[in-house]
């Protein structure tokens, strides 16, 4: 009876895996094409025309910040120097502890001001005060009680006055073209209601007066195989998402969204560690249900840099969190699950994220265990073991690949030829160790959030400055 | 035979034949992958250098052209048959960055190889088609406007609307009232965007935008975009036609354009019609109603204002306080020094804090 379930869920685990990797595959397909149309399309933009350009739309830039006291100065520096026509900065200290409020206010000359809220979307941190720059009149500072980051996020909201906003972490660095780059799916089609802009990793880079100005990899391993891992899910998965029009998740650290429609909804909900995923998903829950024509996308040229984890505590602690803010939106709107009246997103994205992304820690588990014991028992031979395991292997670094196929099809960011075959390199290397470390942290999240622990957990920043040696 | 004890072998154990076929066929896809990442990167090396080498070649000889201390003819000559279309691409990206005369000799220099782009309007890539009437029109003066203009009616309204947006550049209203009549295959656009398109011709496109609004057979969005135009243009003689439309229309959007029109060009004498929205159920509408009556409103109009700084919505009592500040009214500092919940925006607006 036992041997026959060992086989069963052998059995299981194996077409698991062979569905898991082939919905990989298949928005790696999705996301080729999509591409390969978007860098011909780009071909057919000019970017000063645009820029200049008065009927783009204005934007307000609302940068959460807790304890960002290494990297808020510059990191504000450099949204003031974005070449964008009509926008401001509202950076929104959620209570730091550290010395946040007083270097901003010394950097950019603060006085304390009114600024007439536009919403009411209700916030658990307290208004402490509202803040503008003397010597920066786009610059305003709004300083509130630790409410969490979705909580400062509608503190921004309820200021904003302009027709989009654009959610971002406030020590993410965007490109300097990057809004009109991320602006134009709103221009080009009045339906649009939120797009996301690309991650990338800036640990390793250079970067001078707010931007960065040379591409390279990061020396330390575990932010290297993260910059892997950021390629392959933006460009070979969220492109793909996008090209099939049911893009789940925008990033936290840079998504542009209508202001009118996310106040409608509530805003961010507070009660989740996966806001940013949340609020997509009931975007897209409200226009289905009021029948209101939208479109939610992504757009592969705008850069966000953003410094990653690097340490493996401090990225597991990340990946944790991650994994319970997918479980927790998934279960706030399971009604959506193979419902079609979501459509799309009902249809094939929720039951993708569902059965292949929620679940593929506990499968991968439990498979590698049942696996063992089988083995142990004599119930599978040592052929089909190595057979398997090196399928295994193979398709990881096949999906790993085909991203990096992908940047170089469509964009060249690593320009130096070294840190392309480091690359390729890194697909074959993470396969052994790292995956599984991933894995077994989404399934920390998973236990953590049963035991109902709804820690954020610390990020630690270096800065943007030059690689500090080590200790 | 070995051949066939090996195929026995797998026939007894399809599970096994299937894994190892798969990961043959995943070994030789991952190889071709990395191929195909190095081709590519050995590719577009290969093309940035050889693009770098003739551009560097071409430039200095295209400057002289373009100072007037060479003739054509000796840029022309280092342009071998097979790079003239990048040639062409070259000249786009440096005529960006010239004005006048200078840009003139950009576009003679462009002139013999542009028929060379005209099969790409056929091109099955909307993309392509798109980039070539971008290049045609931006090197091509007023030649291929015919078929710039036929390309209005494109089936991509990408392509569409690169033609629309080359056409306002020429700055001629001809051009202008055949973009109007293309205005709504660009339903899904932003209405400002296509506005300050529009507007982008210039003050002759006056006469079709402030027909397109009095005009109730045109789409209300068609005539909000047009009251947006006018309102960039600063177009005076636009009030009367945008007071009328007032006293005709319901549509949410198209009040609120027109008011943002007579915000800019209104007269005393529209103040009626504009008075006529200040109960409207709109927010949009009625913040729009209180910015035309901080320009053009009278006295009478202080205690509305001052009634509409209470307004539920608070976009309202911003552009109130907006307008009484714009006004000079006494008003405005009262409410400052008072208990009034809004006497804080008051002093911002007092401040100088603007909206």
């Amino acid at each position: 009876m036992t041997i026959g379930l060992l086989d069963a869920f052998n059995v299981v685990v194996l077409a698991y895996f062979v569905i898991l990797n082939i919905g990989y595959f298949l928005t790696g397909l999705f996301a080729f094409r999509s591409l390969r149309r978007y860098v011909r399309r780009l071909q057919t933009l000019d970017i000063e025309d645009l820029l200049g350009s008065a009927g783009m739309p204005p934007i307000t830039l609302i940068a959460p910040a807790f304890n960002e006291e290494p990297t808020c100065v510059e990191a504000t520096r450099s949204l003031l120097t974005l070449r964008y026509g009509d926008f401001e900065v509202l950076f929104v200290n959620d209570g730091s502890k550290d010395g946040t409020m007083t270097r901003m206010i010394e950097a950019f000359a603060l006085e304390p001001t009114y600024r007439l809220p536009t919403g009411d979307i209700p916030t658990k941190g307290a208004l402490r005060g509202v803040y503008r720059s003397r010597s920066h009149p786009k610059l305003w500072v709004i300083d509130k009680d630790n409410g969490g980051k979705a909580d400062t996020l509608n503190a921004g909201l309820n200021y904003c006055r302009t027709p989009l906003f654009c959610g971002m972490d406030a020590d993410s660095l965007l490109e300097r073209e990057a809004l009109t780059r991320i602006v134009r799916p709103f221009v080009e089609d009045a339906r649009t209601i939120a797009a996301g802009g690309i991650i990338r990793i800036v640990n390793g880079c250079t970067v001078g007066e707010g931007t960065v100005t040379n591409v390279q990899l990061p020396s330390e391993l575990v932010p290297r195989l993260q910059v892997l891992e950021y390629l392959r899910a933006f460009l070979a998965g969220r492109m793909g998402w996008h090209e099939l029009e049911a893009t789940l998740i925008i990033s936290g650290a840079f998504g542009v969204f209508r202001r009118d429609i996310v106040v409608e909804v509530g805003g961010y909900a507070t009660d989740t560690v996966g806001e940013d995923m949340e609020l997509v998903v009931r975007l897209h829950r409200y226009c289905r249900e009021k029948k209101i024509p939208y479109s939610i996308g992504f757009v592969p040229d705008p850069v966000a840099w953003t410094e990653c984890p690097v340490t493996l505590t401090v990225l597991g602690r990340q990946r944790d969190r991650w994994q319970r803010g997918l479980i927790e939106t998934l279960w706030r709107h399971r009604v959506m699950l193979f419902n079609p009246r979501y459509g799309r997103v009902g249809m094939v994205a929720y039951p993708y994220f569902v059965f292949l992304e929620m679940l593929a820690p506990l499968v991968e588990v439990f498979g590698y265990v049942t696996f063992v014991i089988a083995l142990i028992l004599g119930r599978v031979s040592e052929v089909y073991a190595a057979a398997f395991l090196t399928l295994a292997i193979g398709l990881g670094i096949g999906l790993s690949i085909t991203a990096v196929a992908l940047e170089e099809m469509g964009f060249r960011r690593y320009p130096k030829r070294k840190d392309l075959y480091r690359l390729i390199g890194l697909a074959v290397i993470e396969n052994f160790g790292y995956r599984q470390l991933t894995t077994y942290w989404r399934l920390r999240g998973m236990v953590n959030l049963f035991r109902k622990k709804h820690s954020w957990g610390t990020m630690e920043r270096r800065g943007f400055g030059p690689p500090k040696p080590p200790a | 035979m070995t051949w066939q004890r090996i195929l026995e072998f797998y026939l007894e154990r399809p599970g096994l034949a299937v894994l190892i076929v798969g990961n043959i066929i995943f070994v030789l896809g991952t190889l071709l992958l990395v191929f195909a990442a190095l081709a590519l990167r050995t590719g577009n090396d290969r093309k940035g250098a050889r693009w770098r080498r003739l551009e560097t070649r071409w430039e200095t000889k295209t400057l002289e052209v373009v100072t007037e201390t060479a003739p054509p003819e000796a840029a022309w000559a280092l342009v071998d048959p097979k790079d003239r279309l990048r040639y062409v691409t070259f000249l786009l990206r440096f005529a960006r960055r010239l004005t006048g005369t200078e840009r003139k000799r950009v576009d003679e220099l462009a002139a013999p190889y542009l028929d060379q782009l005209l099969p790409q309007l056929k091109a099955r890539q909307p993309e392509r088609r798109a980039r070539a009437i971008q290049t045609l029109a931006t090197l091509g003066q007023r030649r291929y406007h015919a078929q710039i203009e036929r390309s209005l009616s494109d089936p991509s309204p990408l392509v569409s609307m690169v033609a629309a947006r080359s056409l306002a550049r020429r700055e001629s209203p001809d051009f202008a009232v055949s973009i109007l009549g293309h205005l709504h295959r660009f339903g899904h656009w932003r209405p400002s965007f296509l506005a300050s398109m529009l507007a982008s011709v210039g003050p002759a496109v006056a006469p079709a935008l402030r027909k397109a609004l009095g005009d109730p057979s045109f789409d209300p969005k068609v005539r909000g975009v047009a009251a947006d135009a006018l309102r960039e243009l600063n177009d005076y003689a636009a009030g009367d036609v945008a007071a009328e439309v007032l006293n005709t229309t319901t549509d949410r959007d198209l009040l609120a354009g027109t008011l943002g029109l007579l915000a800019h060009v209104g007269r005393a004498e529209h103040l009626p019609a504009v008075r006529a929205h200040l109960e409207s159920a709109e927010p949009i509408v009625r913040a729009r109603v209180a910015s035309v009556l901080g320009r053009i409103g009278g006295p009478a109009d202080i205690a509305k204002l001052t009634a509409a700084f209470d307004d539920p919505s608070p976009w309202v009592a911003l552009r109130a306080a907006e307008a009484l500040h714009e006004r000079r009214d006494p008003v405005l500092r009262v409410l400052a020094e008072s208990a009034h919940p809004r006497a804080a925006l008051a002093r911002q607006m007092l401040k100088g804090g603007g909206a």
